[in-house]
């Protein structure tokens, strides 16, 4: 296998899935946010966030505080540590894939 | 591949910092604040003391303050419209040691520019007359060049706007060959005017085109 190939073995799975890619690229920049600010940015349907955050969840990359705003539930959504570190490490393996692999 | 991740990651970073201007919240606090401080500078100089140690209350007032205010008007008005989001902060920013310690300093760099201005200003003169007249500038172009940064960044034409007006206000009293304390003045003046104009219209179409949801 030549390195390009190597380098796109070794990718993080859960981080590559797109969707749950475009969800860590939009927590990036940003201390929190909520879900309706994912909803609408996405352009995600409910269920398939909701699944997805569950799976960046368990996998400890996002962390979700429920509580409420006054009487409105509200629902904080960031990136941990750990969620941060593996962001980082895709793009650079990806940019290092994809540099190698051949034309 | 590597173009569509450059742009999933460039344009989350681009789309995260447009959606946080797109309400104009921003542009009318920052205006609030340029122009209280434009304000200040035009008071009679028979009050001296308020130009000792009224900016200096007023920038560790308002720097403490205005964040509140402003996030609380996010709450407000814009979370419920486009979800919540908050923009990560600098480590060094977040120590409330450091937030006072910037204030502190950029308060009395302020006082420093107001005592020894205009007797830098009285050597220039001698040795390089137009300089005398044009430091100002040197302090006011800058927030003019970061509209058009933004302009630029953000493809937003109203940062022109702000940047076009904001320049020329920076400019405009060097020109005169007005003192100092009244060019920086007026430079703070137009920009305040300029991000409040703008931001106020960015406002009113925000609230038009984003509806607050029916809560069910």
């Amino acid at each position: 296998m030549g390195d390009g190939f190597r380098d796109l073995d070794g990718l993080d799975r859960l981080v590559h899935e797109p969707a749950r890619l475009v969800i860590m690229a939009l927590l990036s920049p940003a201390e929190s946010a909520d879900f309706l600010y994912l909803l609408r940015q996405s352009g995600l349907t409910k269920g398939n966030l909701s699944s997805h955050l569950g799976k960046l969840e368990q996998a400890g990359y996002v962390e979700i505080r429920k509580g409420y705003n006054g009487k409105v539930p509200h629902t904080e959504i960031r990136l941990s540590d750990a969620g941060r570190t593996a962001y980082k490490r895709y793009r650079a393996q990806m940019k290092r894939a994809v540099e190698r692999l051949p034309e | 591949m590597e173009g569509d991740l450059g742009r999933v990651v460039a344009e989350a970073d681009r789309r995260f910092w447009r959606e946080w201007y797109r309400d104009g919240l921003p542009e009318i606090f920052l205006g609030l604040f340029s122009l209280a401080a434009g304000a200040f500078l035009t008071a009679g100089t028979r009050f001296r003391w308020v130009f000792a140690i009224v900016p200096l209350l007023f920038l560790v007032g308002s720097t403490s303050r205005l964040p509140n205010l402003f996030f609380a008007a996010k709450a407000r008005i814009s979370d419920p419209r486009t979800g919540f989001v908050r923009p990560r902060q600098p480590d060094w920013l977040l120590r409330g040691r450091n937030r006072i310690a910037f204030v502190v300093a950029a308060g009395i760099a302020a006082n420093l520019i107001r005592v020894v201005g205009p007797r830098v200003a009285d050597r220039l003169d001698d040795a390089v007359p137009w300089l005398a007249w044009f430091w100002p500038a040197l302090l006011t172009v800058p927030g003019a060049l970061m509209s058009f940064a933004m302009w630029r960044q953000y493809g937003s034409r109203r940062f022109l706007w702000i940047g076009v007006v904001a320049l020329v206000g920076a400019l405009w009293g060097p020109l005169m060959q007005w003192p100092a304390t009244d060019a920086i003045a007026l430079a703070l003046i137009a920009q305040g005017v300029a991000m409040l104009a703008s931001g106020g219209i960015t406002l009113r179409s925000f609230l038009r085109s984003h509806p607050r949801p029916v809560e069910t």
